[in-house]
């Protein structure tokens, strides 16, 4: 609390110090000055010093003060925030102050003036002008007395010789009961002088005359006067021509000069005291009042400043907290909730600083829970996402509107559609720009509209690769307040399952077929030789060509159906498998080789890849395969005008996989669409001779390499043969089959 | 000497308040300066005209003071001059109003103060140096092949004025007579 207390004040120091030093110097010497004006014993000497650093404690004042306002008009021009505030607080602070200090300024400028104007009095001045008159005409009788006196002296005198006139001045003197008698001669020169003190043994030097009234007694002309003698003293000064009887005598002069009286002396002098003050005092009413304006101007310039200085602190410092907290505001408004603001002491702006404080501080807080809620939630979308992009099952994930929201890389695939657009789209979209999806979108539109919470169904798709099944399991998603919150649908292509499924069948009645028939099929055609060898002699002629044709057909037959079923039993046994490598591009070319000959009309296209890797495969399964295939296409094309083969090998290397693609395309009349689903399947031939296992056997060897094929019809006509042999997996596949 | 610097000051600032310059300001007549061994001997006269103003306030007993500022300078043509002695020598100008006179103090504190009857023979008086000596300070050596000079200068003294008519005489120029500094070559008695 206490340090608190000490910054406060430190902080109060700090801003208010020059001002407020300059103010109290100020006060001071405007007191100095007033008590000056009042009393000039008091700093009388120091007036003019402390007018002038009054004058230049204003002037400094002023600039201060009109700094800081052009820095507040500044501001508000720059709209600085709060400074329209400060302007109007600092405005109203300063009408509110000038008014009553103009207002007391004026009155008491006025009631002086009228004040000391009321301390002068004419009755007194026409007193003192009375006694000075009356002292001047007591001094003047006096004064004339003297003259004739000294007249009288004068023509005693004029005759007198020289050596006469030191006893005659005497004699005078004392006659006239004076104080100092003088002759001068013409040059001014002292001829002879009386002087009371003179015979009392004191100063004997005779008081002279001024030049100019010298001159004018010479001149023949009186002088008479009234002299003021050091502090209290008055003194009567005649100077008379002494005119000589003699023609061309040179003219002497005689001075008298008498003391007055101390008492006359002592009441001339205190008229004359009273007189002067008072005539003083009158002649400096007007300074007075101008150094009484002066004083009071300036105290009241200076109140009037130190007002509007302390008009412009108190709006700063009262608008400082509602400008931090509208500047604190707009920051929160923009997002940043770092601020802080400086708390101003005490007041309820303090309290609601401080509640700003507390409110961006908890806002704060908040806005990091919910980013570390955010950041999980995405850790959580992101960990899901990497778990259904790397499921081999389709997923799709629809909102209770039945807009797609998650889709994944395996949906994707098997769709053969791009879900990134139509993320927020309807099962409509999905059908309209992929109409071979529409049973699959017309499947899940119905699943979806039951009210079933799980189900489970088979979709078949026709597309150019054949058609594919995909099994599909629909979840219905828990919603807020029991709502349906949408859907989750899980989907397998199950095409190549099925296929196996079927294939592992085929291969069992096969297997049981061959076994089956084989057994009887030897006993029946030993039975038709014997037939045939036991009745052949004994028979006519006609009936021995009928049993001979007969038999031999049993045994002709026999011996094809026991090729078939040898085969049968082929395909149905897994054959061992030689790894080695494999240049698929020349064993192409060989295969190719041996079907041109001029019996052949077909006309062969190759376009094989360069770049293509070497595989680890057994070269004569492969073969075997090719040969299938391009058996199965030239008899295709027997009935073809211009029949022509295209072969192509393709290296495709993308992100997650690297395969070699085989294309073997005719431009015969394609496939029936009935047989379309069982192309693969044994025993399936539109041919009147073979087995009916060549496509069935090229599926089975590009299984056991772990690659892909499909067929389809070309748009153009024509049929359409794709493998895909996994590059990067050829090894590891083949040696699992090795090990089988 | 008395505030000089602050009367400059105050007589800088009235300058400034004020453009006009008075037509009849104090003015150096003429002046003789005579070295003499280690004494100076001034003579000197003063133009002191007075205005109406200043007479009125004489009238009505108000003291005016002449000050006469007496300096000796060696003369120093590479810098400032050298100050050898100054003095400031004060003449208070009163008016007697029983006996009508104008008296004026003497140069120093002992001279009595002469009376006139009137104001032209006052002034005249107080604007004479007649032989007035000035004994130099002992300190101060004087150079017989260097050139010394004399500043005269005679002034009004505001700050001599009673204490309220000061902002008002600052301010008014009429108040403000001061004849300048003026230089006179001191001459040296042959030895």
């Amino acid at each position: 609390m206490a340090g608190t207390t000490h910054s406060t004040v430190k902080r109060l120091l700090a801003r208010v110090s020059p001002l407020a030093v300059l103010s109290v110097l100020l006060a001071i010497s405007l007191g100095m000055m007033s008590a000056a004006t009042q009393n000039s014993a008091l700093f009388g000497d120091l007036y003019s010093l402390l007018l002038l650093l009054n004058i230049l404690g204003v002037a400094l004042l002023l600039t201060l003060i009109l700094l800081s306002v052009r820095k507040l008009v500044l501001q508000f021009r720059a709209r600085v925030m709060g400074s329209r505030l400060t302007l109007r607080l600092f405005g109203l602070f300063v009408l509110l102050s000038v008014v009553p200090v103009a207002v007391v300024y004026l009155f008491s400028v006025q009631a002086f003036n009228r004040g000391i104007d009321n301390w002068f009095d004419v009755r007194i001045e026409q007193a003192l002008d009375s006694a000075l008159a009356l002292g001047r005409t007591a001094l003047d009788t006096a004064k004339e007395d003297l003259t004739r006196k000294a007249r009288d002296m004068a023509a005693e005198l004029d005759d007198s010789s020289r050596r006469e006139l030191l006893p005659t001045l005497n004699a005078l003197r004392e006659q006239y009961g004076l104080f100092e008698l003088t002759l001068f001669g013409q040059d001014g020169k002292v001829i002879s002088s009386s002087t009371q003190g003179a015979v009392r043994g004191k100063s004997v030097v005779p008081d002279r005359p001024g030049e100019a009234v010298f001159t004018q007694a010479r001149r023949g002309e009186l002088y008479a006067g009234i002299e003021p003698l050091g502090e209290s003293g008055l003194q009567l000064r005649v100077l008379v021509p002494v005119m000589s009887r003699a023609v061309g005598a040179p003219v002497r002069v005689l001075q008298v000069i008498e003391p007055l009286p101390e008492r006359y002396a002592r009441l001339g002098q205190n008229v004359q005291a009273a007189f002067a003050e008072y005539e003083k005092i009158f002649y400096l009413r007007g300074p007075l009042k101008f150094g009484f304006t002066l004083t009071l101007s300036l105290v009241a310039l200076s109140t009037l400043l130190l007002a509007v200085w302390a008009a412009i602190y108190a709006a700063r410092r009262l608008v400082t907290p509602i400008r931090d907290l509208a500047e604190g505001t707009r920051a929160v408004a923009r997002g940043d909730y770092s601020q802080q603001l400086p708390v101003p002491v005490g007041d309820e702006l303090g309290i609601l600083v401080q509640s700003f404080n507390v409110m961006t501080r908890r806002i704060r807080r908040a806005q990091g829970e919910i980013t570390r809620g955010q950041r999980e939630a995405e850790i959580q979308r992101t960990y899901l996402e990497t778990v259904l992009t790397h499921l081999s099952s389709g997923v799709l994930s629809f909102d209770p509107r039945g807009h797609l929201r998650t889709h994944n890389a395996a949906a994707h695939q098997i769709l053969g559609a791009d879900l990134v657009s139509g993320e927020g789209k309807t099962l409509a979209w999905l059908a309209e720009m992929h109409p071979a999806l529409a049973p699959f979108v017309n499947a899940l539109r119905a699943l979806l509209r039951k009210a079933q919470t799980e189900w489970q169904a088979e979709i078949t798709l026709p597309g150019d690769a054949g058609r594919r099944v995909l099994m599909v399991r629909g979840t219905r998603l828990p919603g807020l307040h029991g709502r349906s919150g949408g859907h989750v649908i899980v989907f397998d292509d199950i095409t190549a399952l099925i296929q196996a499924q079927r294939d592992a069948a085929w291969g069992e009645v096969a297997r049981r077929l061959a076994h089956e028939i084989k057994n009887p099929l030897t006993p029946i055609q030993l039975s038709a030789e014997r037939i045939r060898h036991k009745c052949m002699d004994g028979l006519p002629e006609k009936e021995r060509a009928t049993l001979d044709r007969a038999t031999h057909t049993i045994v002709q037959q026999v011996e094809a159906m026991k090729a078939m079923v040898n085969a049968f039993s082929e395909y149905a046994r897994p054959a061992p498998m030689h790894i080695q490598a494999v240049n698929l591009n020349q064993l192409v070319q060989d295969v190719v080789e041996l079907y041109k000959s001029r019996a052949n009309p077909v006309r062969y296209q190759l376009d094989l890849d360069a770049t293509l890797p070497v595989l680890q495969a057994d070269p004569g399964q492969l073969r075997q395969v090719l040969h299938n295939l391009l058996l199965n296409a030239t008899d295709a094309l027997a009935t073809t005008d211009n029949p022509t083969m295209e072969i192509a090998t393709r290296y495709v290397d993308e992100p997650n996989s690297r395969f070699v693609e085989l294309h073997v395309r005719d431009n015969g009349p394609g496939f029936a669409p009935s047989v379309m689903d069982h192309l693969f399947e044994p025993y399936v031939t539109t041919k009147d001779k073979g087995t009916g296992l060549g496509l069935a056997i090229v599926k089975k060897v590009i299984e056991e390499h772990n690659g892909t094929l499909w067929a389809g019809n070309l748009r153009d006509g024509g049929a359409s043969f794709t493998i895909r042999l996994p590059a990067s997996e050829v090894l590891t596949a083949l040696a699992r089959g090795k090990t089988t | 000497m008395r505030h000089q610097p602050l009367g400059m000051v105050l007589l800088g600032l009235a300058l400034l308040l004020t453009t006009r310059a008075d037509a009849a300001n104090f003015g150096v007549k003429n002046a003789t300066v005579v070295l003499d061994q280690r004494a100076l001997l001034v003579n000197a006269r003063f133009d002191l005209p007075i205005n109406a103003r200043i007479e009125e306030a004489l009238s009505k007993g108000i003291p005016i003071d002449v000050v006469i500022d007496v300096n000796m300078v060696k003369h120093r043509w590479w810098w400032r001059n050298r100050l050898i002695t100054d003095h400031a020598l004060r003449r208070r100008i009163q008016f007697h109003a029983l006996s009508r006179q104008y008296l004026v103090s003497g140069l120093h504190a002992h001279e009595p103060s002469e009376s006139f009857g009137s104001l032209t023979q006052a002034l005249s008086y107080a604007g004479t140096l007649d032989d007035f000596t000035i004994l130099l300070p002992a300190k101060k050596d004087i150079e017989t092949d260097a050139r010394y000079l004399l500043q005269l200068r005679a002034r009004l003294d505001i700050e001599a004025l009673p204490m309220l008519m000061r902002p008002l005489a600052y301010a008014t120029p009429s108040w403000r007579l001061n004849t300048g500094w003026t230089e006179w070559p001191v001459q040296r008695t042959q030895p």
